[in-house]
């Protein structure tokens, strides 16, 4: 895909991202220099997590979604939690815990999903940068 | 909550934050609070041009409203932020 395209498109998802919103939500830009958008989630009585996309080919591809905890290490276990997001793998390509969702790079290259095609996805709102983080933010808030 | 002087008719004000951004752009729209909050998610849809919205749901600290209730009937009151979006991800099987 065409970089220049490719940045377009995150800066344009990125300016999504109001200070307003990440005030409401508890959220933290820890980066955002394309092709990487790494937040960090916090929630009273929650241990924080940061998720960390790697957006190479937006939105050709879906983002490489990294799980790690707050300081930048990769997380080891994910909790059992009912939406079924948050899997502990290990994923074939990355050998980590992994999301286990329609918008996750992981997700679509998994062996059980590779039916699953992003193409099918791609073009909805909820499928834009800040909407797969609200999808896996919201799975996270739920535990 | 604001008293409409003229109708007599009690007003909330009422921002919705997307992450395609937040209408209104700054601070908050003043409505009745007898109005189904779908209006005004509806302008702001419109208005940050959205397309697809099937499932997503509206929360108020940390409450999911109903969208075809009144604001009175969903209990708020006064200065109200509406965080809108889709629901979290299905897990894969």
């Amino acid at each position: 895909m065409n970089e220049e395209l490719s940045r377009a498109l995150f800066e344009r998802d990125l300016a999504g991202l109001s200070e307003k919103l990440l005030g409401l939500r508890d959220w933290e830009v820890i980066s955002s220099t394309y092709p990487v958008l790494d937040v960090a989630f916090s929630a009273p009585g929650r241990q924080p997590l940061r998720v960390r996309l790697t957006c190479t080919d937006w939105n050709e591809q879906p983002p490489s979604v990294d799980l790690m905890e707050r300081q930048g290490s990769f997380v080891s276990r994910v909790s059992q939690n009912s939406s079924g997001v948050f899997h502990q793998g290990p994923h074939p390509n990355t050998g980590r815990p992994f999301i286990c969702m329609a918008g996750s790079r992981e997700y679509h290259t998994h062996p059980s999903h590779t039916s699953d095609h992003w193409d099918g996805y791609r073009a909805k709102d909820a499928y834009t940068l800040g909407g797969i983080l609200t999808q896996i933010w919201r799975a996270w808030l739920k535990g | 909550m604001a008293l409409n002087e003229t109708s007599g008719e009690r007003k909330v004000e009422v921002a919705i934050v997307t992450t395609s951004g937040s209408w209104p752009a700054t601070g908050f729209n003043e409505v009745p609070e007898r109005q189904p909050v779908k209006h005004e998610i509806e302008q702001a849809v419109r208005n940050l041009h959205i397309v697809n919205t099937a499932g997503w749901i509206a929360i108020v600290n940390g409450r999911q409203i109903n969208v075809e209730a009144t604001y009175l009937e969903n209990g708020l009151s006064g200065q109200v932020t509406i965080d809108y979006g889709p629901p979290h991800g299905g897990g894969g099987r």
